[in-house]
């Protein structure tokens, strides 16, 4: 299989769980909660520290797993894992072209790609997301 | 606007051009083109001068607000004369990278609201999944003519923000 092919089927179907999980999280907050009542009002997610000032938003990994530790599960937690999982899928798409491109023989792409994603999952942990 | 105007008519570079770098780098490829019913070979061309308008590009989309995406297209379809698809393409498949990384600053911020982010997320996959169904039966002189007003829009709004005449 191509790079280009790997990469492509790994964009969509990282696509399309994202979007499902995002679906079922935002359909299990809505169903209970109703569209016109308060719940979907939207406040600032988070103070400077990375606090969460509203239950609704998660600002770290560790939140997010604590929301699906929860029980019932927050369905917050779980489009929020939906979210992360549309951050992740770029990412994965690079990393995977790596060994791709080495079975290629393609090492000049290889490193590209390596260089490419380093900096990626770096701003990732960095940006908090880790 | 100027650029895109004068490229209206252009379906596919005349010659595939020979840059150095994008020799070094292998910038070239093919694709399938549906509406033409044949392959397509196409080589980027004036490689420094594209990743100069890129960076060029960032610093004016990060200082007046606007989504450096079209400029992207404007600087691989003009600058390096890749065909319109590829710009297109390519500017999409950069954008993802790029966005993953700013976004999870956005998420350690707690600025991002999944019941906000999911809709748009939602709107955008399905329209991108008919774009991208529709790019292969379009000729790249009317996904061209498709991209023009997009730009106009953004002269005109660069324009209004820089004279300070709406807010960023």
């Amino acid at each position: 299989m191509t790079v280009e092919r790997v990469v492509s089927r790994i964009l969509w179907w990282g696509g399309v769980a994202s979007l499902a999980l995002m679906l079922i999280g935002l359909a299990g907050h809505a169903v209970p909660v109703g569209v016109s009542s308060g719940g979907f009002e939207i406040p600032r997610a988070a103070d400077r520290s990375g606090a969460a000032t509203t239950p609704h938003v998660f600002a770290s990994v560790g939140q997010v797993i604590a929301g699906l530790r929860h029980r019932p599960i927050d369905p917050l937690a779980v489009a929020t894992v939906g979210l992360l999982a549309l951050l992740a899928t770029p990412v994965a798409a690079v990393v995977v072209a790596i060994p791709v491109f080495l079975r290629d023989g393609d090492r000049r792409y290889a490193l590209i790609s390596t260089v490419l994603a380093v900096g990626l999952i770096g701003s990732l942990l960095l940006g908090g997301a880790g | 606007v100027v650029v895109t105007l004068r490229q209206l008519k252009v379906e596919l570079p005349e010659t595939l051009p020979y840059d150095p770098l994008a020799m070094r780098f292998g910038l070239e490829g093919t694709y399938d083109d549906q509406r033409l019913g044949r392959e397509v070979k196409y080589r980027a061309d004036r490689v420094k001068a594209g990743v100069v308008v890129m960076w060029g590009a960032g610093v004016l989309s990060g200082l007046l607000g606007i989504g450096s995406g079209a400029f992207k297209v404007l600087a691989l379809d003009y600058v390096m004369r890749l065909p319109m698809k590829v710009s297109t393409a390519t500017s999409n498949f950069m954008i993802g990278i790029t966005a993953a990384a700013s976004a999870a600053v956005y998420f350690g911020r707690g600025d991002i609201h999944p019941m906000i982010a999911t809709p748009v997320a939602l709107g955008i996959m399905l329209g991108a999944t008919v774009g991208t169904s529709l790019i292969g039966r379009l000729r790249n002189t009317t996904v061209r003519a498709l991209f023009l007003p997009v730009i106009v829009y953004l002269a005109l709004s660069m324009i209004a923000r820089g004279l300070g005449l709406v807010g960023s």
